[in-house]
Order: C-alpha cells, then sequence, then structure tokens
C-alpha cells in the first residue's frame, strides 16, 4: 500500500538536497515527480521577456537619475562652499531618491502584482510516491530541507 | 564506423548550440534580455560600458582604457567643467584639438555598437529559448586553481558592499575577469582622483583643503564609473539568479517527469 505525498518549493539548493536524500533512501526516480511552475505573466510576449531580462530591475531609473545628479553636484561643488564630494553625495542620494519614485509612479499599475511575486512562492511541486511506513520518514525530509508546505493523499 | 559519423554528427549539433552563460572555474559570463536604450545610455555615460553590461568584456576594457586615455588627453573632462560653470573662453583654450578630434568618433560609433549589439543580442536570446536541445550552463565546474557553481546570490548584499569600494563584490560574485579589468580602472581612480583624503577632509569639515586635492580632469570620470559598477554588479546578481532558476527547472524536467501520477486518480477502481 502506497501513499502520495505533495510538497511546494522555492527553487533552491535544498530542493536537490532533498530529492538526493529521498534517492538514498530508496525511493525510485519513477516515483518521484518535480514540476516546475511557469511564472504568471499577463501574455506570452511579457512572459518571455521577464524569463530573458533576469528579473525587471526595479533600479534602473535610480542608477540614471543618481549617476546625472551625482555627476551635476560634482562640478558644481567645485564652486559651492562644501566642495564636490559632498555635493556629489548629496547628488547621488537625491537622484536614487527621485529614481525610486519615478519607478514607483511608472509602474503603478504593475506594483501591486510585483509586491505579491516577490514573496515567497512555490516555484515547484514535488510529488512523490512512497509507501505507508516511510510516510513519516520522508515527511521529516521534506520539511527539514525548506518545504513550504505539505499534503498528503492515501 | 557508424558510432564514429553519430558521433560527428553530434558535434556538429553542439557547434549550433547557443548557449546563454558559460561557467568555467574561475569565471562566469551571460547573457540576458536587455533594453538598447539602457545599453547605450551607459555607453553616453561611459564608452565601453555599455559592451561590459552585454558581457563583452575585452572590447569593453579596450573602449574604457582609450577613454580614460584620450580624455585625458585632450583634457576634455576639464573642458565640459569649464563650460559647465560658465567658463567658455577657457574651456576653449584647455581643449586638445588634436585629440578631441579621435574622440568625437570614437564615442558616436561606441554607443552605436553597443545599441547595435544590445539588439542582436536580444535575438540570440530568443533563438537560445527556442532551441529547446541547448545545453545550458554547467551548475559545477573546478580547475586546480578555482571552484565555481551556480547559487542564488542576494541582490541587495552586493549592491550594499558595492558601495564601499564597488569591484570587490565580482569576487562574491565568482567573476574572476570582470575583477580584474574593473580592479585597474578603479586602482588608477582611487590614485589619481584623491578622493578617498578628499572625503576624509570634507567629512572633518576642511572644505578647502579637499577642494585643492581634487581635479575636474580626474574627478569627472568616477560618478559614471561608481554608479556604473554598482549598477552592473546587481545586473550580474539578478542574471546569476534567473540562471540558476532557469538551469534547475531544465534539470527537473528532464530527470523527473519520467513517473505518472495515474494513481492519484484510479483509486476508486482498484
Amino acid at each position: 500500500m502506497s501513499m502520495h505525498i505533495i510538497a511546494s518549493f522555492e527553487y533552491s539548493p535544498f530542493l536537490e538536497v532533498t530529492i538526493k536524500k529521498l534517492e538514498e533512501k530508496e525511493i525510485k526516480k519513477e516515483n518521484i515527480i518535480a514540476l516546475p511552475l511557469d511564472k504568471r505573466a499577463e501574455t506570452k510576449h511579457v512572459q518571455e521577456s521577464i524569463d530573458l531580462s533576469a528579473g525587471k530591475s526595479r533600479m534602473d531609473y535610480a542608477f540614471i537619475i543618481g549617476l546625472i545628479l551625482m555627476l551635476l553636484g560634482t562640478i558644481y561643488g567645485f564652486q559651492l562652499t562644501w566642495g564636490p564630494v559632498i555635493w556629489g553625495l548629496i547628488g547621488l542620494v537625491a537622484g536614487v531618491a527621485v529614481g525610486m519614485t519615478v519607478e514607483q509612479f511608472s509602474n503603478r499599475h504593475r506594483r501591486g502584482k510585483r509586491k505579491r511575486l516577490n514573496q515567497k512562492t512555490a516555484e515547484v511541486f514535488l510529488a512523490v510516491k512512497v509507501p505507508l511506513e516511510q510516510k513519516e520518514m520522508v515527511e521529516k525530509i521534506l520539511l527539514e530541507n525548506g518545504a513550504l508546505g505539505i499534503g498528503h493523499l492515501n | 564506423m557508424l558510432l564514429l559519423i553519430t558521433s560527428r554528427r553530434n558535434d556538429k549539433h553542439n557547434l549550433r548550440q547557443r548557449k546563454m552563460a558559460t561557467q568555467k572555474s574561475c569565471t562566469t559570463n551571460a547573457i540576458s534580455y536587455k533594453n538598447p536604450l539602457l545599453v547605450a545610455f551607459w555607453s553616453l555615460a561611459f564608452p565601453g560600458f555599455g559592451h561590459f553590461l552585454l558581457g563583452s568584456h575585452l572590447f569593453g576594457v579596450v573602449l574604457v582604457i582609450f577613454e580614460f586615455w584620450i580624455n585625458s588627453l585632450s583634457s576634455l573632462n576639464t573642458a565640459i567643467y569649464l563650460s559647465m560653470v560658465g567658463d567658455f573662453e577657457l574651456a576653449k583654450d584647455i581643449i586638445e584639438i588634436k585629440y578631441f578630434y579621435v574622440y568625437i568618433p570614437l564615442y558616436i560609433f561606441t554607443i552605436w555598437d553597443s545599441y547595435r549589439r544590445a539588439q542582436e543580442m536580444n535575438q540570440e536570446i530568443q533563438l537560445s529559448i527556442l532551441n529547446k536541445e541547448n545545453d545550458l550552463v554547467t551548475p559545477f565546474s573546478m580547475s586546480i586553481l578555482e571552484v565555481n557553481y551556480l547559487r542564488k546570490k542576494n541582490p541587495f548584499t552586493a549592491v550594499f558592499w558595492s558601495f564601499f569600494l564597488p569591484p570587490m563584490v565580482y569576487i562574491y560574485l565568482h567573476r574572476f575577469i570582470t575583477l580584474v579589468f574593473s580592479a585597474i580602472w578603479w586602482g588608477a581612480l582611487l590614485y589619481y582622483t584623491n578622493i578617498t583624503e578628499a572625503t576624509y577632509y570634507s567629512l572633518i569639515g576642511e572644505f578647502e583643503k579637499s577642494r585643492e586635492l581634487l581635479d575636474p580632469q580626474w574627478v569627472l570620470f568616477l560618478p559614471s564609473v561608481y554608479m556604473f559598477t554598482i549598477f552592473d554588479v546587481h545586473t550580474k546578481t539578478m542574471e546569476n539568479n534567473k540562471l540558476y532558476e532557469i538551469e534547475l527547472r531544465k534539470y527537473l524536467k528532464d530527470s523527473y517527469q519520467n513517473g505518472d501520477m495515474d494513481s492519484l486518480y484510479f483509486k476508486q477502481q482498484r
């Protein structure tokens, strides 16, 4: 008599370790199924570009405007009392702040969704078919190695 | 004989592969989708950085050295500084026309070339994704000198450290070649700008002393190089994490989808 245990994971080295540990306990490869999820996206085109762009950076504008204001701070700092170093740093902080604000506004409609995506989410489902007497042991291995949640079906 | 033919065919197949990343024991190089305008912007801020961002390190370093060299010879930064503060006559006097006219075509060319590369690379990435038979990156490689393995890195940790001394974060990212190139110009900049002493005097309030130490010709390089290195570190960290996910996903799909889950659904019938 066997049962199924299903667990959700993030992409992490722990997931690989879990699978190898299960195999060590003589659970056959055919009895382990890993199902990586495709991440949620609005359209296929966007899906592709997000897949490739290494995650949309929230920092692009911050870096660009930070650079421009830092440069201006450095240049005009030579004429001002506090000197180029302090004015350069002021420019940097102001630019990063402005850039972040711009980014927040330009992506306002996407913001809520993005917040949810940044939290810990299930990225892979792992289904293991095990004999009843091994249930405890397998559940212990899964939970010790970072499973976000587990469920079982007799 | 048959074996020979098949193995040769495999070789031919491998030659057609478009990899998104290569990982050797001492360094990693990867490409990812990038907005061509963003790449062009970094080329505009500092020639060579656009190429650097795209993983084209060798051409990037040539262009960066060119920028440092010709810019210094033509006193371009000093001229920019003088123009910005309104001293146009002195700016005209100080610029070296001999070198300035070498600078202009290469500057424009660099911006165009990085834009073109970014566009073409995006297409290559599309091909790489669409070709399902591609081998992706090897997650672990070792030589007698180094050990390199693919792991997720924390972008906030990387950016935090890079605010203090930017190039050292390439060690965290295990990119030896990028580290060496970056260390070359960071070493030159720290030496010629006197920025560390100037910062010290600024912080204790001796602004005059700090200003005497700084020369616009060198200090004007600093904002671009500083911001770029932090940006590059951030980008490469995100790239690394995406690569990790893609590699693990491919491994799981290839190795752990051979079983079936029928018994889940056919319980009643049994």
